[in-house]
């Protein structure tokens, strides 16, 4: 484990194609799942982050990064400057320009961010799927999943017709 | 590595949702969308129908509020004078408090009507809204737009003003119940009168049936909806009763799990709790009493908080919270949806007031008059102004949508 500002303990983080990330334990704090391999003691090398390519995981850093709470002496006196109002504002635009992505990377975030339990980057970018997929058609819907419609027409029409309403 | 394929960027295959994500997307999707979604697939008609998935579902959803106005005839003689005394039910709106003037027509109840003075005030629990009267109970969930009407309730010469409802999740048997305390006449044992609890469990056969023990022989004040609070249905108690001792001020709670009664000690106000104009809700995880701190002065407003009920050994911890000052009297002062920093509080039937928690000094810019609201007709996509002149009350409750069946 590597101290390269005093204070700020760093971690490594090793995606599975290779790559090494060093970031402050704060940061890699944002993970609840790092979380837990830090305070279980399983984090004296590098943390190998399965499933999670160096593009994705590079991009889940640079979120985290961005979110960890600032503390300590710097931090805390930095965030008395600005109002807190005015500190989630600036995140909402910076978490908009963020989730500016084609939908595959989309949806490598949300598994990124499921297996590594992130709560703020989970809710970001599924809260993004939801509202494209909330108004598609099924057959778009469908085309999103890997099964098939398994449904013969006339079923489908009857579990249709019990919400007619929600069609219209 | 294998779990690239779902993603794999070719340029011909269309990245897809994997499994794994389908259960972190599906309970963050509103109703409306998932009741399309059933035609999707078997496999997720199967999960959107459970009702583990109806459980995780809710808690991903924000609350908002829910609002029944109830319309008189539209009469010129009167405010809401109507030669029958009977109001229709316009809908159920919600109203996100965002847009302050229009709210959503969420579910029509066509041909709902009843007399102004046989309503009980509303309740909800996870997204099931009770709408009692003296002779018809409702059970409606608006976001799937299902509705059930209780059987009659027994004792029916004793129904009228001898009585008050209740909604609930019971956590144990994972069902809602409707509770109703009423008062049970004995006709041979002249004086005889006592209170009883009457269940009925929302499912298959609906019916009512005694609870197995009797509540506590005290007074409580009819057409008083209960408050759900972590498992169990508050009452309150009425302190002054003819012909007998006024009554410590305390809650009937009964707990749905088990059906068992506690008294539950009300908060010690000062000089003393009015509860004719006090409110009794949930907010934010805790238990909430909002009340008038003199029974002749109603412009000062106290918010009394406890985070959990009398637990048979330890007593319930009142807090007083808030104290708020108007300018004016309130006739009621009921908070109904809390966030970070305000409380929505409906008072005086018609006006509901935004309290900044930051700076609790009544402010007249804070307040929406809702008899101003228009609100958006899904049906006929049109907004409507609703005037003092029909609108005969309106009922205002905290509200999730939820995919609960009933």
């Amino acid at each position: 484990m590597a101290t390269r500002e005093a204070g700020k303990k760093m971690i490594m983080l090793k995606s599975p194609d290779g790559m090494e990330f060093e970031v402050e334990e704060a940061v890699a704090m944002e993970s609840q799942t790092i979380r837990k391999m830090i305070e279980d003691d399983c984090a004296d090398t590098a943390i190998l982050i399965p499933n999670i390519n160096s593009k994705i995981l590079s991009r889940v850093i640079e979120y985290c990064n961005k979110h960890v709470p600032t503390t300590g002496a710097t931090g805390a006196a930095a965030s008395d400057t600005v109002a807190p109002a005015a500190l989630a504002e600036d995140l909402k635009i910076w978490d908009a320009e963020f989730i500016k992505v084609n939908r595959a990377t989309r949806f490598d975030l949300i598994q990124a961010a499921s297996y590594l339990n992130i709560k703020g980057l989970l809710d970001l970018t599924s809260q993004t799927t939801i509202d494209t997929i909330s108004d598609n058609s099924l057959e778009e819907i469908r085309s999103f999943l890997s099964t098939k419609n398994d449904y013969l027409p006339e079923e489908e029409q009857t579990i249709r017709r019990e919400n007619q309403w929600a069609f219209q | 590595m294998h779990d690239e394929t779902a993603t794999t960027k070719t340029k011909t295959s269309i990245p897809y949702l994997p499994d794994e994500l389908v259960s972190e997307i599906l309970p963050r999707i509103p109703v409306e969308p998932l009741l399309r979604f059933r035609s999707v697939c078997k496999a997720w008609r199967g999960i959107i129908d459970e009702d583990s998935f109806h459980r995780e579902h809710l808690r991903y959803q924000t609350s908002s509020l829910l609002v029944a106005p109830w319309i008189g005839e539209n009469d010129d003689d009167g405010p809401f004078a109507s030669s029958t005394g009977e109001v229709t039910a316009a809908g159920f709106y919600q109203w996100d408090g965002k847009q302050q003037d229009a709210a959503t027509l969420v579910h029509a109840m066509p041909n709902y009507h009843n007399k102004m003075e046989a309503l009980h005030s509303m309740a909800h629990c996870d997204g099931l809204v009770l709408l009692p009267a003296d002779d018809t109970v409702h059970v409606v969930n608006p976001a799937t737009r299902r509705t059930i009407t209780l059987p009659p309730t027994p004792n029916a010469i004793f129904r009228g003003p001898h009585q008050a409802f209740g909604l609930g999740h019971d956590p144990r048997s994972n069902t809602y119940k409707v509770a109703r305390l009423y008062v049970h006449r004995d006709r041979c044992t002249p004086g005889g009168d006592t209170v009883r609890m009457g269940v009925c469990t929302i499912g298959k056969g609906l019916c009512w049936r005694d609870a197995a023990v009797s509540p506590p022989p005290h007074h409580f004040m009819p057409r008083r909806t209960a408050t759900f609070f972590k498992g169990s249905l508050l009452w309150i108690v009425k302190q002054v009763v003819p012909h007998g001792s006024p009554a410590a001020p305390s809650f009937i709670r009964f707990r749905l799990e088990d059906e068992s009664f506690r008294i539950v000690r009300a908060p010690p106000c000062t000089p003393k709790l009015d509860y004719e104009a006090s409110s009794l809700t949930e907010l934010r995880g805790e238990l909430c009493v909002c009340a008038p701190r003199a029974a002749y002065d109603h412009a000062v407003f106290e918010m009394w908080m406890c985070g959990d009920l009398d637990d048979g050994v330890n007593p319930p911890r009142w807090d007083l919270r808030r104290v708020i000052t108007g300018p004016f009297l309130f006739r009621s002062f009921i908070p109904k949806i809390a966030t970070a920093d305000a409380v929505v509080i409906h008072f005086q039937e018609d006006s509901l007031y935004y309290c900044n928690l930051q700076t609790p000094v009544f402010n007249m810019k804070d307040v929406i008059e809702m008899g101003h609201l228009r609100y958006h007709h899904l049906d006929t996509d049109k907004f409507v102004e609703y005037t003092r002149k029909i609108v005969a009350n309106f009922y205002v409750i905290s509200y999730v949508p939820s995919l609960v069946r009933i």
